[in-house]
């Protein structure tokens, strides 16, 4: 059935048709290409208007407000304290460790005790810290999923413009950060900001690096790995797509980096939907939904949520089948990751345990790799 | 005229580069007018408009960034363009255009001997596009991509901005419902 149907198909492929003369195509190909450049000027022109009446309506918005806080204040007996809102607001219970190390410190520098996972508070003037031997994966209020490399230190920020508006900024101090963004729509935004850039995102995922290599002065680097990004740096402001890398010590160099997680099936991995929490009606579909959620959380971006589902994983059924492709990925994750030592160790368990495994070779392969540089 | 990549052509073009007009017709006219014509089967009178709709549409869904580098140019046009000619051809369908009036069909040999079999060859075709035109135009996208243009099953997906099972998916529906109807429409004029 198949085959008829795509022969049946495929006779559209056939026929021989007139070609225009060449004057007419000529013609043609002069006219298709005005209204081409007609028509791009055109949604130019409707998207700087898009702009203008964005920011009138956001003026009047404003302005609005303006007049109606004070008159609700008086109404709620509230006018003596005669505070104004304040432009950025406590994070409060916003910000999720969902897995890693990480302590806060407070505005005057004070150290705190180490964070436990889940939610807990970060003042707009505290800061963040990673320690030197691992990273942190938070959630944040806008439900962007925020990376932390090790020895890094973050400050989070929550803006709210207008009433049905918001901005999360995180402010690299010190280290990399690599964030994946959900569509926020218009009224959301989330950005990164360093010492020496600015960047904008709406819905993407990105990486950005602060570069401390003295006697030069710190510069940042971004990479884009999907979506676009806006970066604002001095006076300078420019778009970057996927795939682009940029510094701000190389001002102009935004240039295409193949990325190898940019592959269509990485891509389609990204774009599966994020696992469901079901209840476990066997052993085996516990295991799958480990798997899953590690799966789901390497594909975006989440390495150390992701071994800490195969560390379950492995804990809770040490002997199953599933524990066997587990530890395999578990050692391939911790040497994507950079963490070698760990990579070899797992690797070396893996053999103990499957001496005539499936990735045998790969794990000889790894031990052998990493430990001629491990030192 | 300069010899630019893909990405190039699209910065000029959002740049307003007078230039980019006439290379985007250059680069794509091949795959926008074989797509028109192939689906819509002659150059009917509205041919030119078609193509010409065809390219406003494909600057469009540049503009708004939906094409985003991960397939080529030409297999975007081709989606666009597909996309264009498959809502042509619906609404042809439903203002009953006369097939009798194809003054401009594609040529054919002149044997008499064959003419038999090609009316019937002709009829087969022009029964392809009427049921095209009836069914899902989801599934109808996807089989118009793969078996008249050619393109992969992971270049579908990409243009059509779904998962490369998604495609796969419509691509076999696709496939069934067409025969169901092609069969069921055989089956109807036998019993008549």
């Amino acid at each position: 059935m198949t085959d008829r149907c795509g022969s049946a198909l495929r006779q559209l492929r056939g026929g021989v048709w007139p070609v225009l003369d060449e004057r007419s195509e000529q013609r043609r190909r002069e006219h298709i290409a005005a209204r081409v450049i007609e028509v791009q000027r055109r949604l130019d022109r409707r998207r700087e208007r898009g702009r203008f009446a964005l920011v009138l309506s956001l003026a009047a918005l404003v302005a609005g407000l303006g007049a109606a806080v004070p008159l609700l204040q008086i109404f709620a007996g509230e006018a003596e304290f005669g505070e104004t809102q304040r432009a950025d607001l406590p994070a409060g219970d916003s910000v999720q460790l969902l897995a890693g190390h990480a302590s806060v410190r407070d505005a005057i520098g004070t150290p705190l005790d180490p964070l436990d996972p889940g939610q807990f508070q970060l003042a707009s003037d505290a800061v963040l810290v990673t320690p030197s031997d691992d990273g942190a994966e938070l959630r944040l209020w806008s439900q962007a999923a925020l990376s932390v490399a090790p020895s890094t230190e973050v400050g989070i920020v929550r803006r709210r413009p207008s009433l049905d508006a918001f901005e999360e900024r995180v402010r690299l101090r010190t280290g990399s950060v690599a964030l994946r963004v959900p569509k926020l729509g218009t009224r959301g935004k989330v950005s990164v900001q360093t010492s020496d850039a600015l960047v904008e995102v709406h819905g993407t995922q990105f990486s950005v690096h602060v570069v401390e290599r003295p006697p030069l002065e710190p510069f940042t680097e971004v990479d884009v790995r999907e979506g676009r990004v806006l970066v604002r740096s001095g006076a300078e402001s420019r778009f970057l797509g996927a795939g682009d890398h940029w510094s701000s010590a190389r001002p102009s160099a935004a240039t295409p980096a193949p990325s190898s997680s940019d592959t269509p099936k990485a891509r389609r991995r990204r774009h599966r939907p994020a696992p469901l929490a079901t209840s476990t009606p066997s052993e085996l579909a516990a295991q799958n939904q480990l798997l899953e959620d590690a799966e789901h959380a390497r594909s975006n971006g989440l390495p150390l949520l992701a071994a800490r589902h195969l560390d379950t994983l492995i804990a809770r059924y040490p002997e199953a089948e599933l524990a066997h492709n587990a530890r395999v990925q578990r050692f391939r994750l911790l040497r994507h990751t950079g963490r070698d030592a760990e990579a070899v160790a797992a690797a070396e368990d893996y053999l103990r345990r499957y001496p005539q495994g499936f990735a045998r070779d790969e794990a000889r392969q790894l031990i052998s790799t990493l430990s001629a540089v491990t030192p | 005229m300069p010899a630019w990549s893909d990405r190039e052509l699209l910065t000029a073009l959002e740049a307003g580069d007078p230039r980019a007009g006439l290379l985007l017709y250059d680069r794509l006219i091949r795959i926008v007018e074989w797509t028109v014509l192939r689906i819509m089967g002659q150059r009917t009178s509205e041919h030119e408009d078609l193509v010409q709709m065809a390219f406003e549409q494909i600057v469009m869904t540049l503009h708004r960034q939906r094409y985003a580098y991960r397939c080529s140019l030409t297999s975007w046009a081709s989606a666009v363009s597909t996309h264009v000619a498959l809502n042509a051809l619906r609404s042809q369908r439903r203002r009953r255009a006369s097939i009798a009036e194809r003054d401009d069909a594609p040529a054919e040999p002149r044997d008499a001997s064959d003419l038999e079999s090609q009316l019937a060859a002709r009829q087969e075709l022009e029964r392809v596009r009427r049921e095209l035109a009836r069914m899902n135009p989801d599934r109808a996208r996807a089989l118009v991509l793969h078996e008249v243009n050619g393109l992969e099953l992971a270049e579908i997906a990409c243009v059509l901005g779904i998962s490369v099972v998604a495609a796969q998916s419509r691509l076999s529906r696709g496939r069934r419902e067409l025969m169901a109807r092609l069969t069921f429409e055989s089956g109807a004029r036998a019993d008549d």
